[in-house]
């Protein structure tokens, strides 16, 4: 109590960096580009195609696409897909979760199996995924909860191993039954590692989404990337990778709110 | 004042709320047990303030640790009005050496904790309550304040409404203001008192420094490197013990009489006594 404040930057000085932080995010963007474009104008991409690889003709193709639904059409089932699947892995790995990483036996038990797992590509498991649920939506649907399950699981458990026995101990000098105990200590105690993991599992399921796209369903993402190669429109091509690095930004910008302001800090 | 040696303390009274009888606590350590805790028996009657002091490693936080109910003894029987021990109860609330506040409740959310787990769900009247202990603690301008946000002094006085929001009929505490600065230690010394006075409960409280001992006890039980009860002290200085009344000449003679003849005890207890069970 009673330390003297840090002292506060001037109101200039503030405007200044304010604006220089921003600055070099823009800027970031402008040399990002424009080396994609040098890199189109120095033929990087083949005599014959860099000029549709340049950032010029993808933004083009991306109002083209705009226009004629292309981007609605091919986004929309791949965040479903991503969507559907991150729900069920939630569902199904915050208990899973909550328990391993509340019960130390269970957490021994598990330990070789998850890490053993965890590591394994979802894409191994294709054929399988084809033997069960046949070719289309529910085994990419299934590919997609494989590899988003993983970080999910192992966050929770860490945050909910993190709980301090003082904790427990004074909610049972308080009176505090298992499910209040549940509910008012571990969970909200694992809270912040649980978005982790949902931070980490959003960013690999859409990584995973594209390839696992290419597996026989009609559209989605990774499918127009395929059928852009086949129609050589290859603006349409690099307009395509755009839109999946623009959502998958914006999906893991959500991500950071929520931890912003959900996670509480030690 | 009386003196008991080994601890043994006149037979139980009907009044005594608390009755330690012959509680031992053992621990293997290498080949051989450790006695943490050995033989202690004592009556702690309804109301009283009881102050344990003793070196560090006399078992005065382990014996603290079974009357909550965390731990076992091995031996010898914990009575609590009259019924056994068996686990932690709201009858007997603890206050930690560590900070026990949650990070991501507010100080209200955190004191209105306790009323939430008795009750269920949140009311009105769980607010009400909790904002009462939180002015009682003088927290009342941080109510709204995260943990990560408050100071030393101020974690203290919200985990002491925290707990004091329950009622709870025995409170015992563990080094309670330990590593404060000795401004807010005053505070808080006058703040326990004053609530024990308001609330009429029973408070053990464990401690290393005998300023404070002798401050807030109706009695001083030291305890040794053995584990064992070696003296019980009756303090009785008048009260109130803070401000003017500390300042005159007769009171402040007999509190440092108090505080040298416990001292003396604990440097006693504190040497080679019966240690032979550590090795």
């Amino acid at each position: 109590m009673g330390s003297p404040e840090p002292k506060k930057t001037s109101g200039v000085g503030k405007g200044v960096s304010f604006v220089s932080e921003r600055l070099f995010y823009v800027l970031g963007i402008v040399l990002f580009l424009l080396a994609w474009q040098t890199a189109s104008w120095m033929k990087v991409f083949g005599e014959n195609f860099s000029d549709a690889f340049s950032p010029l003709a993808a933004l083009l193709a991306l109002i083209e696409m705009g226009k004629n639904g292309d981007i609605v059409h091919h986004a929309l089932p791949s965040l479903r897909r991503v969507l559907i699947s991150l729900s069920l892995a939630v569902v199904v790995a915050l208990p899973v979760g909550v328990l391993v990483g509340y019960f130390k036996r269970l957490e021994q038990l598990t330990y070789v199996p998850f890490q053993f797992m965890r590591m394994i590509s979802p894409l191994a498991w294709m054929p399988i995924a084809i033997i069960i649920f046949g070719v289309g939506d529910l085994s990419v649907t299934f590919l997609l909860w494989l590899v988003a399950i993983w970080p999910l699981i192992l966050n929770t458990v860490h945050g909910a191993g993190r709980v301090s026995p003082l904790w427990l101990n004074m909610a049972k000098t308080m009176g505090a039954k298992d499910r209040g105990i549940l509910t008012k200590i571990i969970i909200p105690a694992a809270i912040p590692d649980m978005l982790t993991g949902l931070r980490l599992a959003v960013g690999v399921s859409w990584i995973i989404l594209v390839p696992a796209e290419m597996l026989g369903v009609p559209d989605g993402l990774g499918y127009f990337i395929l059928d852009t190669r086949d129609r050589f429109r290859y603006d349409e091509l690099m307009a395509t990778i755009f839109i999946i690095g623009l959502i998958g930004y914006l999906l893991d910008s959500a991500n950071r709110w929520l931890i912003s302001r959900f996670a509480w800090k030690i | 004042m009386v003196d008991n040696k080994n601890g043994t303390l006149r037979s139980s009274t009907p009044s005594a709320q608390i009755s330690l009888k012959g509680v031992t606590k053992s621990f293997l350590k290498g080949s051989g047990r450790v006695e943490a805790v050995s033989n202690c028996t004592l009556d702690i009657a309804e109301n009283e303030f009881l102050v344990i002091v003793g070196p560090t490693g006399s078992g005065k936080s382990t014996l603290l640790k079974m009357i909550a109910g965390f731990e076992t003894p091995s031996s010898g029987e914990i009575l609590v009005g009259g019924k056994p021990v068996m686990g932690p109860g709201v009858d007997r609330g603890m206050i930690f050496q560590e900070y026990a506040l949650l990070p991501w409740r507010t100080v209200l959310q955190n004191v209105e904790l306790g009323l939430e787990f008795q009750l269920g769900k949140r009311t009105p009247q769980i607010r009400e309550r909790a904002m009462k202990y939180i002015d009682m603690v003088g927290l009342t301008y941080a109510v709204n304040k995260y943990p990560v946000e408050l100071s030393g002094g101020m974690k203290r006085r919200a985990s002491l409404a925290m707990i004091l929001v329950t009622k709870p009929r025995i409170l015992l505490m563990d080094g309670p203001f330990n590593a404060l600065d000795s401004k807010t230690k005053l505070t808080l010394h006058s703040e326990i008192t004053r609530i024990w006075e308001q609330e009429h409960n029973t408070i053990i409280f464990v401690t290393s420094e005998l300023d404070e001992a002798v401050k807030l006890s109706d009695r001083i039980v030291v305890m040794n490197k053995a584990g064992r009860i070696s003296k019980v002290f009756a303090n009785n200085l008048p009260r109130p013990r803070f401000g003017k009344a500390a300042l005159e000449p007769a009171f402040h003679h007999r509190f440092i009489e108090l505080r040298e003849a416990v001292m003396d005890e604990v440097k006693a207890g504190a040497g080679k006594v019966n240690c032979a069970a550590d090795f």
